[in-house]
């Protein structure tokens, strides 16, 4: 009896001292989760989760301060991928419209822009250009679409609009969807043109 | 060659009960023996070349930067004439230009149908014709004779606005070394493996020595010492006229297996060389080059007779027609009007094909033009489409694909949209051949996947991309605040120090704090306005002083400023009626006789204003008397800026600078502290009279 | 040496924990959706077992036979398979930041694989010695690998396939699981 109190103590203890040793000679610095978490936000710093950007959302996710469903630009699917890391419950996202809408970047009408830097101040990436009483414009390529600069507009000539769609950055469409693309005929129709050899040499 | 035609007689019989053992044959694995259809272009001679009502001419070609039309609209331009240049935001760019296909005039710029598969518009140039076909002999100004070095090759490339014509469109200038020796066998391309197509075979045998002799020119300029011709077996004509132009020269003509994709770039090389070129790397690495025998005639034409690229060979052809043709095409030439020249057998109702049947595309207008790397145009009435069964694992699409990928597991992927997996199978190595959904049994259309697929991708790709660049320029902007608190901290700091230095000389800092007060509570209105104004000019020179404090923010002030602020701060003095006895003013330089003078001056200027705001209200609180003090020396300012003379023209500009430069904020902050300091030195003063 | 090579073939494929003998099979219909997770899974478990069967060779035979105290082995064990996966967690994050990314959340998860402790118990069992152990558990570990990958990579094709609707989810790879289940019982004609 005595004999099994007293083993079982010095395994525990022994096996303490090994986690306490471990966890000083094995400590790592920084938040690996929080990175992680990073990496999956969308980026686009609109601060629309009530945090003033996407890493601050995620240092407050890995330390399970904050609910999983606040990034609206993510959609479920960025809350999903939270919640898979952070090992949080999956919620249903708050906001109504959770499907992803066409990205969309920010249009300022230069004719009604009165140069008065507010949107300058607001964008979190620093993509519009301008200064006092001058004219802005937005740097297309760096928009992330956070929709910030539009409410702080006193005159409001910002809009946002989706990217035009161009020769450039046309997509083939997925022929799993319904409507049949033009080329799926073409190539039916040579099968039909010219059948297979196989078939040819039998006959 | 004995060996050879063994295998050949062997393969033949073999053939008979396993069809694909032709497929041994060859070097590359995969490929598909269709049926080819080429007689029925190949029956009527070449078409002499038809001028249509309208050219359209793309502005933006498949690849390359953004041009833009240099000669005016409505104007007359003749054959050959130069039309685009680099557009307005790029002008150092290189843009293949585009060339008068015939005389005429421009008619407009608008956007029109380009042949592409998304059926969008672009910008393209409107040309009406005028049927006279006046052409600029020499258009591109070349002596005929040769190029001997890569650079002038490549200049009369760029300037003849030569692409690949085989298909994919690069420009072919792009393409080329920029030094001899680097390439050790040219290749050129004469294997037209598509059905239906014969616009190469036709140039073969009509323009074969224009094509080996302009292969030789690349060859010279380029320093190659091999030139090799491939060209399919069942093309015995053109194999005959090539070989015959080939003699004597450093060509030979190989002749390869009829077999699609025989004519694709990576299939070719390794059947004339041996060569497999490896994931992610061109034949240019491996000495490599590789043209189309259109674009070597192409090349001769632009060496010899600076004639630039504005027509090309293409083959109209397709069972809705009954004489289809071959035709020396103006480049701009819509498809419908081909089409039509071909006696269709029925009004063509349906979309015309782009290309051949294998890796063509249904055009959506038939009004598309011609454009360089159109080779066919195909008239196939509609027949209906198969349907699309589940896909059955056979792998016969797996034994036809040329570039030895998976193409079963590649759907299977796409499929279920997981891009990462369609990518690690090397989706971008596939070159749309549609061998894989020629042979598949439950007519997939397999290219279609993988064409979405690779969309995805790179939208996926371009989406993280600009993910991580929104990343890094927030997290810079973050620095950048950070920083900018910093700086405005240490600037405020260094400002404060200044001040308490400045002011604590005569008396010390309570002292000044408490008169300053005291001033700005005073009833008096002259007095109010006389610090109103001293707090302006104290402003300037707090901001001058700052700047000396703290030199790694702001530059030292330079001497005739200062002078100018001597000037100023005297001119206050004056108006206040304190008699400052100038030699104890421990700030006056050496000159300050004449800015005495031009001090008073000024204050004269400024008295005359002054008497408008001395009837304003003063505030008590010494915070909103510095306020409406900056304010008002501001009105001043301006006021006195009109009435002022010349002679005090320098001490005007340093008195309107800060106005202009300062924030609202830092004038404020200004003003209170100038405030301070002279209510300092009014006590120095009055200790001074008393 | 011929031994040893045999209780490795008998635990890795004719005696396969998780198919024949039925033990962990919560990672394996758990963390089985996706190749790499399954990969990571088992590769961390390989680690785990092979130092805990150790580990619990050594405290059963110096610490509890001579002490006569065989009946408190299972505590025991859970004991030193705790630290081990705590400690093997610990390290891991320190000096593979990457393989660790991988392994996530799957590592804390072992503890309570019933492998883990079958294997020890086993052991015990079948009397094995010190190599014997550590060969048996690292025999058990890799045929627990295999099959949580070629289950994951089932599964990911099922996934896209085209199952009948009352199949789809997890009905499907029960089925799956019980026809693997079968083929590896086949493997059981090898060992006579």
């Amino acid at each position: 009896m005595l004999a099994a109190i007293i083993i079982f103590i010095g395994l525990s203890l022994l096996f303490g001292l090994l986690l306490g040793y471990a966890a000083i000679r094995f400590k790592v610095e920084g938040n690996p989760i929080a990175e992680q978490i990073d990496k999956v936000l969308p980026q686009t710093q609109c601060g629309q989760c009530g945090f003033p950007g996407c890493k601050p959302y995620a240092e407050a996710l890995s330390k399970e301060e904050t609910e999983v469903n606040l990034c609206t630009p993510g959609g479920n699917e960025v809350m999903i991928l939270i919640s898979e890391i952070t090992g949080l419950e999956p919620k249903e996202m708050d906001a109504e419209d959770t499907e992803v809408k066409p990205k969309e970047t920010a249009y300022i009408d230069e004719d009604v822009c009165i140069g008065c830097v507010l949107c300058i101040k607001e964008c979190p990436v620093d993509a519009i250009l301008g200064a006092t009483k001058l004219m802005h414009t937005v740097i297309q390529d760096e928009c992330t679409g956070c929709e910030k600069c539009v409410p702080v507009c006193p005159v409001d000539c910002i809009d946002m609009l989706p990217a035009k769609s161009s020769v450039e950055n046309w997509a083939w469409p997925d022929p799993t969807q319904p409507a049949a693309p033009p080329l799926l005929k073409i190539l039916n129709s040579q099968t039909e043109i010219s059948p297979a050899p196989q078939k040819e040499v039998k006959k | 060659m004995s060996t050879s035609l063994n295998l050949h007689s062997l393969v033949a019989k073999i053939s008979l009960i396993y069809p694909m053992a032709k497929r041994w044959l060859y070097s590359f694995n995969g490929g598909i023996f269709p049926k080819y259809h080429k007689s029925i272009s190949l029956q009527n001679p070449i078409k002499e070349t038809l001028i249509p009502e309208r050219l359209i001419l793309p502005l933006k070609q498949t690849i390359g930067q953004k041009a833009e039309l240099i000669v005016p609209i409505g104007s007359y331009v003749k054959k050959n004439q130069l039309l685009t240049g680099p557009a307005k935001e790029n002008k150092n760019a290189t843009i293949v230009p585009i060339h008068a296909p015939t005389s005429g005039t421009i008619e407009s710029v608008a956007s029109h149908v380009v042949p592409h598969a998304s059926g969008l518009e672009q910008l393209s140039i409107i040309l009406k014709p005028d049927f006279k076909d006046d052409a600029i002999e020499n258009a591109l100004n070349v002596s005929g004779k040769a190029p001997q070095n890569p650079q002038q090759l490549k200049k009369i490339l760029l300037n003849s606005g030569i692409i690949g014509m085989g298909g994919a469109g690069f420009p072919t200038y792009a393409k080329l070394p920029a030094e001899a020796g680097q390439i050790n066998t040219l290749l050129i391309n004469g294997a037209e493996c598509e059905p239906f197509i014969t616009c190469d075979d036709l140039l073969m045998q009509t323009h074969a020595e224009e094509i080996i002799q302009g292969a030789i020119m690349v060859a010279n300029a380029l320093g190659i010492p091999k030139i090799i011709c491939g060209i399919e077996s069942n093309k015995p004509i053109a194999i005959q006229v090539i070989q015959k132009a080939c003699k004597g020269t450093i060509a030979t003509v190989s002749i390869v297996e009829t077999v699609y994709p025989m004519g694709g770039e990576k299939q070719l090389i390794q059947e004339l060389t041996g060569i497999e070129i490896p994931v992610k790397t061109h034949a240019l690495n491996r000495g490599l080059l590789m043209f189309n025998v259109a674009t070597y005639a192409a090349i001769f034409k632009a060496i010899t007779l600076g004639k630039p690229l504005t027509s090309r060979l293409v083959t109209v052809s397709g069972f809705g027609l009954k004489s289809a043709y071959n035709m020396d095409t103006l480049i701009g030439t819509p498809f419908e009007a081909l089409a039509e020249a071909a006696k269709p057998t029925q009004t063509i109702d349906y979309p015309l094909v782009m290309g051949g049947p294998m890796m063509g595309f249904k055009v959506q207008s038939n009004q598309v033009p011609v454009v360089k790397t159109t080779n066919c145009i195909l008239v196939n009435p509609p027949e209906p489409s198969k349907i699309q069964m589940p896909c059955i694992r056979c792998g016969e699409c797996m034994d036809a694909c040329p570039m030895n990928l998976l193409p079963q597991q590649m759907f299977w992927h796409s499929q279920a949209h997981e891009f990462d997996k369609v990518e690690k199978l090397n989706v971008f190595d596939c070159i749309e051949c549609g061998c894989c959904s020629y042979v598949c049994p439950s007519s997939i259309p397999l290219v279609q996947y993988y064409r979405h697929a690779k969309s995805e991708i790179k939208a996926l790709h371009a989406e993280q991309k600009a993910t991580d660049l929104a990343k890094q320029r927030h997290e810079f902007k973050l620095t950048r605040i950070a920083r900018e608190k910093l700086e405005r901290e240490a600037r405020l700091k260094a400002k404060k120090e200044a001040v308490k230095n400045r002011a604590t000389p005569p008396a010390d800092s309570e002292d000044t704090v408490k008169t300053s007060t005291d001033i700005a509570k005073k009833p008096s209105a002259a007095a109010a306005a006389a610090a109103r104004a001293a707090a302006a000019k104290r402003a300037v020179l707090t901001k001058g002083s700052s700047g000396e404090t703290q030199t790694q923010t702001t530059k030292p002030i330079p001497e005739a400023r200062r002078k100018a602020i001597e000037m100023a701060q005297k001119s206050a003095a004056a108006k206040t009626g304190s008699k400052i006895e100038p030699t104890k003013d421990p700030r006056v330089s050496a000159k300050r006789a004449a800015a005495l003078a031009a001090a008073k001056k000024q204050a004269q200027a400024k008295k005359d204003s002054a008497t408008e705001t001395v009837e304003q209200p003063v505030k008590t609180d010494p915070r909103e008397a510095a306020k409406q003090a900056a304010m008002a020396a501001a009105k001043k300012r301006a006021l006195a800026k009109k009435d002022s003379t010349i002679k005090t023209a320098s001490a005007e500009e340093t008195t309107e600078k800060p106005v202009k430069k300062d924030p609202r904020e830092a004038a404020k902050q200004a003003a209170m502290a100038a405030a301070k300091k002279r209510a300092a030195e009014r006590k120095a003063n009055k200790q001074e009279n008393s | 040496m011929q031994e040893y090579v045999m209780i490795l073939v008998s635990t890795v494929l004719v005696n396969n924990f998780v198919l024949v003998k039925f033990l962990g099979l919560c990672p394996f219909m758990g963390v089985s959706k996706k190749t790499n997770a399954a990969l990571g899974m088992g590769l961390a478990t390989t680690f785990v077992l092979t130092l805990s069967s150790v580990l619990s060779y050594i405290i059963y035979s110096y610490l509890l036979q001579p002490f006569g105290l065989e009946y408190l082995q299972t505590i025991a064990f859970i004991l030193a398979i705790a630290a081990v996966v705590g400690f093997t967690e610990m390290a891991i994050h320190k000096t593979s930041p990457a393989l660790y990314q991988v392994l996530g959340i799957y590592l804390p998860l072992i503890t309570t694989n019933c492998a883990v402790l079958g294997v020890a118990l086993l052991n015990v069992g079948e009397k094995n010695n010190f190599i014997e152990s550590a060969v048996f558990g690292f025999g058990a570990s890799i045929g627990f690998t295999l099959v949580m990958v070629l289950f994951a990579s089932l599964r990911e094709r099922i996934d896209v396939a085209d199952v009948p609707a009352p199949f789809k989810g997890a009905p499907i790879a029960l089925i799956t699981a019980g026809l693997m289940s079968m083929a590896f019982m086949g493997f059981g004609g090898m060992a006579h």
